[in-house]
């Protein structure tokens, strides 16, 4: 097809979305003036009878649990995948054993490691305290999964990979990662050892604003935070080894 | 309230076309990261935290991220 051609079935089709689009949003309700009654229902049902502050929390694990299990497993098949995919070959093994250690490049300043140095414990803490308290502020197990590695991802940037190894082992964090994993299964299925449904909530539901409240939701943030974590270390280590791999090749 | 929302509306969209607008992947990674920071103080601003917490380690960290990585080992695969 000649590009005349592709421009004006662009064109047709673009006239006929858009002015579907237009007609669609003109008919939407004003901004600011939604009408939700599962949103209302939601905000009331969150703090009286799930006993949790955080509505979304409430809705995503607890109402709506069963989904949040699925995400949690599409992150562990695609962080498998990645694993796979960039696994080290027979050809790399042979030719650079992994006991190299030096990187390229001069080391890093006093500076950036002493940085790094005072960052992670403070953004380790800061992603601990948003998955534990989940049901009670904005955040949540994927927050702060991913706050939690992305302090460990600054030590790789700032200081280089070594030191990342040394502090994140793969095999911890795969250790982690999959108890994460699992445990939100094992937490479903300890539902069905008193007789209820799949991920009915087993634990008690305390006081709305407390820590230790909204029953399975604490503890379903905790392992969703630990998944979410593990398997970020993960692909981020593969990654800069890749990279590294790469690079020594290249020096040779 | 109107006027801190109809405000980062602008940026948002003037981001967004920015993305699209920058050609070099290495440049528009960062864009991308800018964009996601302001979606986040979009998504505040309309008062959703979790939603804006989401975005900030999503659309800030993972996506520059991912982004970076691939296009260094494609420019090591090119040499």
């Amino acid at each position: 097809m000649n590009p005349r051609a592709l421009r004006l079935l662009f064109l047709v089709g673009a006239l006929v979305l858009g002015s579907s689009l237009v007609r669609a949003s003109l008919k939407l309700p004003a901004f600011g003036h939604m009408q939700s009654p599962y949103g209302d229902a939601a905000n009331v049902i969150a703090v009286q009878e799930r006993q949790t502050t955080d509505a979304v929390t409430a809705v995503i694990f607890d109402i709506r649990g069963f989904d949040t299990q699925h995400e949690e497993f599409i992150l562990f098949g695609a962080v498998g995948a990645v694993l796979l995919l960039l696994r080290p070959s027979e050809e790399d093994e042979r030719e650079l054993p992994e006991k190299e250690e030096r990187e390229p490049g001069p080391p890093r300043s006093a500076l950036l490691r002493m940085s790094a140095r005072l960052y992670l414990p403070v953004c380790f803490i800061a992603g601990l305290e948003l998955i534990t308290h989940g049901q009670l502020t904005p955040g949540g197990g994927f927050q702060g999964g991913v706050a939690v590695a992305s302090a460990f991802v600054t030590v790789l940037l700032l200081v280089g990979l070594g030191p990342y190894e040394k502090l994140v082992p793969s095999t911890p964090a795969e250790l982690i990662e999959s108890l994460g994993a699992g445990g939100y299964a094992v937490l479903g299925l300890a539902a069905l050892a008193f007789g209820m449904t799949f991920l009915t909530n087993v634990l008690p539901l305390g006081h709305a604003g407390s820590l230790l409240s909204a029953g399975n939701s604490f503890l379903l943030d905790l392992v969703v935070g630990m998944a979410v974590a593990g398997g970020l270390v993960l692909i981020v280590g593969i990654y800069a080894r890749q990279l590294l791999r790469v690079r020594k090749k290249e020096e040779r | 309230m109107i006027a801190l929302q109809t405000s980062l509306f602008l940026v948002v969209a003037v981001l967004g076309t920015m993305v699209v607008l920058v050609r070099d992947p290495l440049h528009q990674a960062i864009v991308i990261g800018l964009f996601g920071l302001s979606l986040a103080a979009l998504f505040t601003a309309l008062e959703a935290p979790d939603v804006a917490l989401s975005e900030i380690v999503v659309g800030g960290l993972v996506a520059p991220l991912v982004v970076l990585f691939a296009l260094a080992k494609l420019r090591s695969l090119e040499r």
